[in-house]
């Protein structure tokens, strides 16, 4: 037998011996398919059902942001903490589920150490899939601190995890009550918002859930079923609103104040910018029922608290008339003893007497029924339609239509419609018979403010996907005037005179002009106007030369034991001037610029305060005011008659000269050379006792006299 | 297109055609199974990254056919001289991979090469250079009668390399010892110098064993397999996913079992093909790993000279063994030995050096070459 035989001959024996391997493992594979039992069962019945189950991952809500950046509603995670006590190897757990129950019981304080881990045994043994480990959910600082404890750690070995902390996303306002009707919040049950801008705006912060099956694996590691649609939700969009957080408590700490002086009902303050009809404040506080807080925001009275007007409607009907030239602004009505019967009912003036023969304009600015009765007797009684037709130019029996849910329409009567008596025109020329909503007034006063041009009420700007505007909402201004240029300067005079010595003088103010109209309504009681129980507003705008901001402030209801003091001047006016006189010191845009007067000694030329210091100091105070005299040298200067900078030499073993330093800047110049410094006066040094450029000697005084 | 392929194949692509045929059929089972069977981890580890695993494995499947096509351009004789060479590495690369190497599975069986930071394992060198280097040595003894020092010469490297393999990987080195063992045999080694060698292994094995990193998985997965009602959760859930495949499997992608198999795309990568492919998929791999055992062998009997021969019947056994020893863990016939199922399993190093050695077989099936050289 030759060599190569005997090597085929005995890799055969080889072959054979791995062929049967081959056999016995294919015979082994079938038996183990469908002969082999373990504990009764065959092997393809213990297949473990997949945890399948639906799984929505919720999108983030869209922020809401202030105009100025601020947050006012955001969605902030809370943790729901579990385990899954079987994925931990044997070791692992027995070693680490006591040092887990020490850690759980310091974080939830309800139960002893040895119970959670208790627990955990227990949940172990029976082999359950989910271990509920507290009812409370934990907060994002508590989670980042849980994710370093034993079975949360982040780690990729499934044998020490288990740990699960869902995240629950819930919605946080930072300012808490503020414009909380405005800003709206969610349903607890259908997360859905249920009121304000979060219901207005649902779709757009919504954002889209994600939803499929997964399956769960080992370790809670969740898993799409097949190639399905990722799982990744579509984050809701931001919402810009045109609110700024400090009018914002300008408005409600201000309103607040007076609902607490007058222990009113309920209270409302708009403010808007005219040009752009961009909601700055919002504010509606009632009073709770309940208990905690005195006022709380639970009605959006500025969109949906109709009522009767009251006075502050006695514009529509004095531009009306302009509108028809059926008066003019000194038209001398006699309004005699300040009442009138007319069809059976008594037209009564606040001022009790009346105010006898007076202009129209002072018919406004007093605020007289019966000059406003009698001025429209004259000319609208016959044409009643006319007088509806510029209310409807006005705007005045529509919504406004802002962007949010909830705005009630306003109720104004028609001629030909049921309930239209002899007497409805009268009423509604002072503000009765109708029903409006602040909100809808105060645009109607802002037209005026804007030149005739009526501004739509805007509370969002901008739609923002992470930082990038998806929608942008332009002002929508009215294309054409609701009244004549001429009629509107008419009207704005008369607003101006409201404050400079009608019945809103009281909030007159040397620094910006304010112009407006008081209202008082009577209010409805068991179906009578009663006499003492008052809705009171103001509506006006600011600084009345060039209106930037329109405001309306309502008070209603207040109480107050002089009746004659439950006025809309003495109420709604002083809470519309303090939030004004707030808005004017913070926004120094609607300042009238300073005129430098020439000639005046004190300002010019600028007295030279800083005439020496270090260098670098007075380069940092130079930057920050943009005074570009900077020293253009180093270490310390003094300031020459020429205005130049010249450097003082400094020498260890003399005397500095420390004229014209502060004394914070001579102290230590001195004292570092050993002298011993006494002072004497205020401001900067003006002598030194001892001539600069001297030898030092220690333990030597110097006096310094100060006063420069 | 198909013409200039089938032009370039013929150009280029060497040797036995039928063994090339057989890698292809692996490689691309290969993809999909380890595809399908990463899908969970991908999701535990990689934040439900599925390509990840696919295009790294894929990349190193392509690998592994680039070094098959190196290792068969070169003429096989060239081998008898790398193999010695590739001996003296592997001794020194062992050493450090016990002492220094990164710690997977509680056993340092691996080195991790600096710049490419890609783990490898010296173990899979050391077999390819040990097998090669013994067909040499027997073949130069085929002619002369046996003397002691030879055997001792090749029994101690024997000894020596599965003794350093053994300290932190005791299939491997069981593995190669019989594949050893084997080629011996094949290799016309007097009786009493086998009975010898197995002593001498045994002894030195377990010498090696008992201070070694693995004498207690041994013990205890010895103590598993032996003890019918405590199945181990592996081989228990392996199981499962045969009985789950039935005669024609649940599909390609559709393995139920990858859930809860540990190293379902390696180890037990054979559960999840019959899971996949069914009793049909496992035969076929089966057969396709015997067929390749025989094509390895037809060099025997069609080379003139005998290092050709055993160089190709030593690779192919070690091939093939390994996988059916795989096979045989997946089925329960032996107890859990970690071994990955060669060129099908994902894993870097083992790919690579297993197409290597096909290369080398290929190389051998390809040109007679001139063995008096050695």
């Amino acid at each position: 037998m030759n060599i190569k035989e005997e090597f085929l001959i005995r890799s055969r024996h080889a072959f054979y011996f791995l062929m049967l391997l081959g056999v016995a493992i294919i015979g082994r594979l079938i038996y183990m398919q469908y002969f082999a039992t373990f504990k009764g069962k065959h092997w393809n019945e213990r297949i473990e059902g997949f945890q399948i189950r639906q799984d929505t991952i919720r999108a983030k809500r869209g922020d809401i942001y202030a105009r100025d950046g601020n947050l006012l509603a955001t969605s902030l995670p809370t943790y729901e903490v579990g385990i899954d006590p079987r994925v931990a190897k044997d070791d692992y757990f027995n070693s680490k589920v006591d040092s887990l129950g020490m850690k759980l019981s310091g974080l939830f304080r309800d139960k002893s150490a040895r119970e959670y881990a208790g627990l955990l045994r227990a949940a172990r043994q029976s082999n359950r899939k989910y271990l509920l480990l507290n009812r409370r959910r934990v907060s994002f600082q508590e989670r980042q601190k849980m994710l370093t404890w034993p079975f949360f750690r982040a780690t990729k070995k499934l044998s020490a995890r288990g740990g699960g902390l869902r995240a629950y996303y819930e919605r946080y306002h930072p300012y808490g009550q503020m414009a909380l009707r405005t800003v709206g919040d969610l349903n607890p049950f259908t997360r859905m918002g249920q009121m304000g801008l979060e219901a207005s705006f649902q779709s757009e912060l919504a954002g889209k859930n994600a939803v499929g099956l997964i399956e769960v694996l080992a370790g809670g590691v969740k898993k799409p079923v097949e190639d399905g649609p990722d799982m990744k939700p579509e984050p809701g969009l931001d919402l810009y609103t045109t609110l700024d957080v400090n009018f914002q408590d300008m408005a409600e700490t201000s309103l607040k104040k007076a609902l607490d002086k007058y222990n009113a009902d309920k209270g409302c303050v708009i403010v808007m910018e005219v040009q752009t009809g961009e909601i700055r404040a919002i504010a509606n506080l009632t009073r709770n029922t309940g208990s905690g807080q005195v006022y709380i925001e639970n009605f959006n009275h500025a969109l949906a608290g109709r009522t009767d007007p009251g006075s502050t409607f006695k514009l529509a009907t004095m531009m009306a008339l302009l509108e028809e030239k059926a008066i003019w602004p000194e038209k001398l009505i006699n309004t005699g003893g300040g009442s009138v019967r007319y069809h059976g009912v008594e037209i009564v003036d606040a001022k009790r007497g009346g105010a006898g023969t007076i202009t129209a304009q002072q018919v406004f600015e007093k605020s007289s029924n019966v000059g406003i009765h009698l001025m429209m007797q004259s000319y609208f009684y016959s044409r009643p339609d006319l007088y509806c037709r510029y209310l409807r130019q006005f705007h005045l029996n529509q919504p406004t239509g802002i962007h949010m849910k909830g705005e009630a329409p306003p109720v104004m009567r028609n001629p030909d419609m049921k309930g239209w008596s002899k007497t409805s025109l009268t009423f509604m020329s002072y503000g009765y018979e109708m029903q409006l909503t602040p909100l809808q007034m105060l645009t109607f006063y802002n037209a005026v403010a804007n030149n005739g041009y009526w501004v739509r009420p805007q509370l969002v700007k901008q739609v923002k996907l992470a930082g990038e505007v998806v929608q942008e909402m332009a002002p929508y201004v009215a294309p054409t005037p609701i009244a004549k240029p001429e009629t509107i300067k008419k009207v704005r005079n008369m607003l101006e005179g409201v404050v400079d010595h009608g019945t809103a003088k009281n909030i007159k103010n040397p620094n910006y002009t304010i112009a407006g109209k008081t209202g008082t309504a009577q209010k409805i009681y068991n179906g009578q106007y009663q006499q003492g129980r008052y809705y009171t507003s103001f509506i006006g705008y600011f600084p009345a030369n060039k209106p930037k901001y329109s405001m309306i402030t309502m008070i209603d209801n207040p109480h107050g034991d002089n009746v004659d003091l439950l006025y809309a001047g003495s109420v709604a006016a002083p809470v519309f001037k303090e939030i004004a006189d707030r808005i004017y010191a913070y926004d120094t845009d609607i300042h009238t610029p300073f005129r430098v007067q020439k000639g005046n000694s004190r300002l010019s030329p600028a007295p030279m305060l800083a005439s020496a210091g270090y260098a670098n100091d007075l380069h940092t105070i130079g930057t920050e005011l943009n005074i570009d005299s900077e020293p253009a040298v180093e270490g310390w200067v003094r300031r020459k008659q020429d205005g130049n900078w010249q450097s003082i030499a400094v020498r260890k073993d003399r005397i500095p000269d420390v004229r014209g330093l502060s004394l914070r800047d001579a102290l230590p110049l001195l004292e570092n050379r050993g002298l011993r410094v006494q002072v004497e006066g205020r401001g900067k040094v003006m002598t030194q006792s001892i001539e600069p450029g001297t030898t030092v000697a220690t333990n030597k005084q110097i006096a310094l006299t100060l006063g420069l | 297109m198909t013409l200039s392929i089938r032009e370039f194949a013929r150009d280029n692509l060497k040797g036995d055609r039928q063994i090339w045929w057989i890698v292809l059929f692996l490689s691309i089972l290969s993809v999909l199974v380890v595809y399908s069977a990463t899908g969970t981890i991908a999701y535990q580890k990689m934040g439900g990254n599925t390509e990840a695993y696919l295009f790294k494995h894929g990349a190193l499947v392509v690998l592994g056919l680039g070094c098959m096509f190196l290792a068969h351009r070169i003429n096989y004789i060239h081998y008898a001289r790398l193999s010695k060479f590739g001996l003296y590495l592997s001794v020194p690369l062992l050493v450090w991979a016990y002492f220094k190497g990164t710690n997977l599975n509680d056993a340092s069986r691996w080195i991790t090469i600096p710049i490419i930071n890609q783990t490898f394992q010296p173990s899979d060198l050391a077999k390819l250079a040990l097998i090669s280097n013994l067909a040499a040595m027997l073949a130069k003894r085929q002619r002369v009668p046996y003397e002691p020092q030879v055997l001792v010469n090749m029994i101690g490297w024997i000894g020596c390399i599965c003794a350093l393999i053994v300290i932190s990987n005791t299939s491997t080195a069981l593995l190669l010892g019989m594949t050893c063992f084997l080629l011996m045999y094949i290799g016309r080694v007097p009786r009493n110098y086998l009975a010898g060698m197995v002593l001498f292994c045994m002894v030195v094995g377990g010498f090696a064993l008992v201070l070694g990193q693995r004498f207690e998985t041994v013990i205890s997965r010895i103590n598993h397999f032996r003890d019918s009602e405590s199945i181990p959760d592996q081989v228990r859930e392996s199981y499962i996913a045969l009985a789950n495949g039935g005669i024609t499997g649940q599909g390609p992608g559709n393995s139920h079992q990858r859930n809860f198999l540990p190293h379902p795309y390696s180890d037990f990568i054979f559960a999840i093909i019959v899971e996949e492919y069914g009793l049909v998929g496992g035969v076929i791999v089966l057969l396709a790993y015997l067929w390749l055992l025989m094509r390895g062998m037809r060099a025997i009997q069609s080379s003139t000279r005998p290092f050709g021969g055993l160089l190709s019947a030593g690779l192919t056994f070690s091939i093939v063994i390994q996988a059916m020893i795989n096979m045989a863990v997946a089925v329960g016939l032996v107890p859990v030995t970690g071994l990955p199922l060669p060129l099908v399993s994902m894993g870097g190093t083992s790919l690579l050096f297993t197409g290597a050695a096909i290369g080398i077989v290929l190389s051998v099936s390809r040109d007679e070459a001139d063995e008096s050289k050695l």
